[in-house]
């Protein structure tokens, strides 16, 4: 018989509080692993509709672009980027290079002109970048696609001229499918260009800033209104984000290399709103982890203090028999921490279970700010949560345990031994 | 040498601000292998006594020696290791912890040491066996009778073969045949073993199974047979 045997009987002795400590303990521990799980699951979905809709993984522009470039856009872009597409995508793990030439513009019906920001992007490679690794459920559309096409036809490189407007640009113009519109803006040389384009499709993103702004054209189209055959941006993809980090780092060699004059730049240093949201979700998670360490704490101090004051003959007793007050201490210890590892073992199966019950059903959301589109929540079980909640609860049931454990060491055993 | 030696001892509580003597000046000497009874009323200091030759409370002054060695010098955990190897205790109220079974109690005091488990195992078993509960060793505490409760508690006191046992009322809980088939078991460990027992008692009943009485009044040790 030992120490730890000794202490997991005092705690099954009185079952029900026991058993309602644990509970209360396994409820905090729940919270923890579904709450996490439901934001790991928003920061998941936001992320990767902001690099497929808008960023990609990683950026290639000319060097100085971030710093200067937007006041002169045109004075950075890229020449010749077909020759570094090839180099890019030999890269380990890059799914898709794609070019891109933005421009602000003016758009027109004849009748009503607006301000709009036009993506001259290929056609071609940028489904890839849409749709990539994602079955196109409806699920998906309602949560991981990038881009989705709500009316019309998506871009097609063999009609130039067909260009798809944002679901809130068409919306305000009052146009739709197959209207011809006047797109007009500066050339890469100052003066002034228009081109007839005809609306093919409409399209919405995660971002509605975005899709009340935007225009997307073929890149060869953005090209010839902008006169020019070099472009802003090269967009990658890559297969897994996780490997963003990596890929950059092996991307610059490749560059460096080359003696190339480009900068770099990921997912998440173009992505504010991601980062902010992931601050803020970051620190209402650490509220929740603060108050179910508040929770933990108080129900195993009262359970402990309850056995401390309960069994105050018995502790004089054990130590009348030569337990030393370190061992006494140790025993109460080691009861707090089996209330923690019992109630956190528990927490952790009926999170667990309920996190993966509810990302079975999924819980519909209403459209994120700046969002357009309603979503279906998935909570994933994350298993640095899993264990952060498990420890969390072993942690703070050893910290509540202390002082009653040391309160019971601290007693004077012939008055203990009086106590009935 | 005196196996127990208290010199000089007073015992003060404190009940609030009042001052409360429990011993006023005893002197007692206790040598190996004796049956003592320490005997007087309600509230005249025998449990104080035994606890101080227990080495569970300290006096407010004068010298209590176990074995020689002067207890007053000794830090808490020295004090813990001599009550685990030298004084094995029984209690008015039994004190058994209740989560364990009859065997497991018996074995409580031999976990403080560094005997091979299957030797403490052997050794409860031996220790309940002496008092006839060999039978009962997995019932827990509370499915035991009183009596047997206690026989339980003499085992757990002589298990870890201490030179001394206190007894602090050992039968006050007991009806009287099964008390005094108890205070027999204690005699017959002590007459077996050499083992030191003291007890306090105020049946007269009891009394007269001691060796030897020391009767006390009001903190004072009135008489010495």
């Amino acid at each position: 018989m030992t120490t730890v045997q000794i202490a997991l009987r005092n705690v099954f002795r009185h079952k029900t509080r026991s058993l309602i400590t644990m509970s209360a303990i396994a409820f905090g521990c729940t919270a923890v692993i579904f709450v996490g799980g439901f934001f790991e699951d928003i920061l998941y979905k936001m992320r990767e509709s902001y690099i497929k809709a808008h960023t990609g993984h990683l950026q290639i522009y000319k060097q100085g672009f971030f710093e200067k470039g937007s006041g002169k856009p045109f004075e950075y872009l890229i020449d010749h980027p077909e020759q570094l597409i090839p180099l890019i995508s030999s890269v380990d793990g890059v799914v898709a290079v794609t070019q891109r030439l933005q421009f602000a513009g003016l758009i027109s019906t004849g009748d009503t002109t607006v301000s709009c920001f036009g993506q001259g992007v290929e056609p071609e490679r940028e489904p890839a970048i849409r749709l990539a690794g994602h079955p196109e459920t409806r699920k998906d559309l309602a949560s991981l696609s990038g881009t989705v096409i709500e009316d019309g036809e998506p871009l097609d490189r063999r009609d130039p001229y067909g260009i798809i407007v944002g679901k809130g640009l068409a919306a305000g113009m009052d146009v739709a499918v197959g209207t011809n519109l006047v797109l007009l803006t500066h050339t890469v040389g100052g003066s002034i260009n228009a081109l007839d384009v005809t609306m093919k499709g409409s399209f919405f993103t995660s971002s509605k800033a975005f899709d009340d702004y935007a225009v997307r054209l073929p890149l060869s189209t953005a090209q010839q209104l902008l006169q020019t055959t070099a472009v802003q941006s090269l967009v990658v993809l890559l297969k897994k984000t996780e490997d963003t980090s990596r890929a950059k780092h092996a991307i610059e060699r490749v560059l460096a290399a080359h003696h190339l004059d480009l900068e770099l730049k990921t997912w998440d240093e173009l992505s504010d709103f991601y980062v902010k949201t992931k601050a803020f979700l970051e620190r209402l998670f650490m509220i929740l982890k603060f108050v179910v360490a508040i929770i933990v704490i108080l129900s195993i101090y009262n359970t402990m203090n309850m056995a401390v004051l309960e069994r105050t003959s018995e502790i004089g007793t054990i130590m009348a028999l030569g337990t030393k007050r370190s061992g006494v201490l140790r025993l109460f210890l080691y009861e707090g921490a089996a209330l923690g590892i019992l109630g956190g073992g528990l927490g952790l199966l009926v999170g667990s279970l309920l996190t993966l019950l509810v990302k079975r059903i999924g819980i519909p959301m209403p459209a994120p700010p700046g969002a357009t589109l309603s979503w279906l929540s998935e909570p994933i079980v994350v298993p640095s949560v899993l264990m952060f909640a498990f420890v969390l609860s072993v942690i703070t049931a050893l910290m509540s345990s202390c002082y009653p454990a040391y309160k019971a060491s601290r007693l004077e055993i012939a008055e203990a031994l009086r106590r009935v | 040498m005196s196996l127990i030696d208290v010199r000089a001892v007073t015992k003060q509580y404190w009940l609030g601000r009042t001052p409360v003597p429990a011993l006023r000046g005893i002197d007692l000497s206790v040598e190996p292998g004796e049956f003592l009874a320490i005997a007087g009323p309600s509230g005249s200091g025998k449990t104080t006594l035994l606890n101080l030759m227990g080495c569970i409370e300290t006096p407010t002054h004068g010298a209590v020696r176990i074995d020689g060695a002067d207890v007053a010098g000794l830090s808490g955990d020295s004090l813990a290791e001599l009550r685990a190897t030298k004084i094995g205790f029984i209690f008015q109220r039994f004190n058994l912890l209740p989560v364990l079974t009859a065997l497991e109690n018996v074995e409580y005091p031999l976990l403080l040491t560094r005997l091979p488990d299957q030797q403490k195992r052997q050794r409860a078993l031996e220790a309940l066996e002496r008092v006839g509960l060999s039978s009962f060793a997995n019932h827990k505490p509370l499915e035991l009778s009183g009596g047997q409760q206690q026989r339980v508690a003499i085992a757990r006191a002589i298990v870890a073969e201490p030179r001394i046992v206190l007894a602090d009322e050992p039968t006050a809980n007991l009806d009287r045949t099964t008390g005094g088939d108890i205070l027999s078991l204690m005699k017959s460990i002590n007459q077996r073993q050499r083992t030191t027992f003291i007890f306090s008692t105020h049946d007269q009943k009891v009394m007269e199974l001691a060796g030897r009485i020391v009767l006390l009044s009001d903190g004072l040790i009135a008489s010495r047979p």
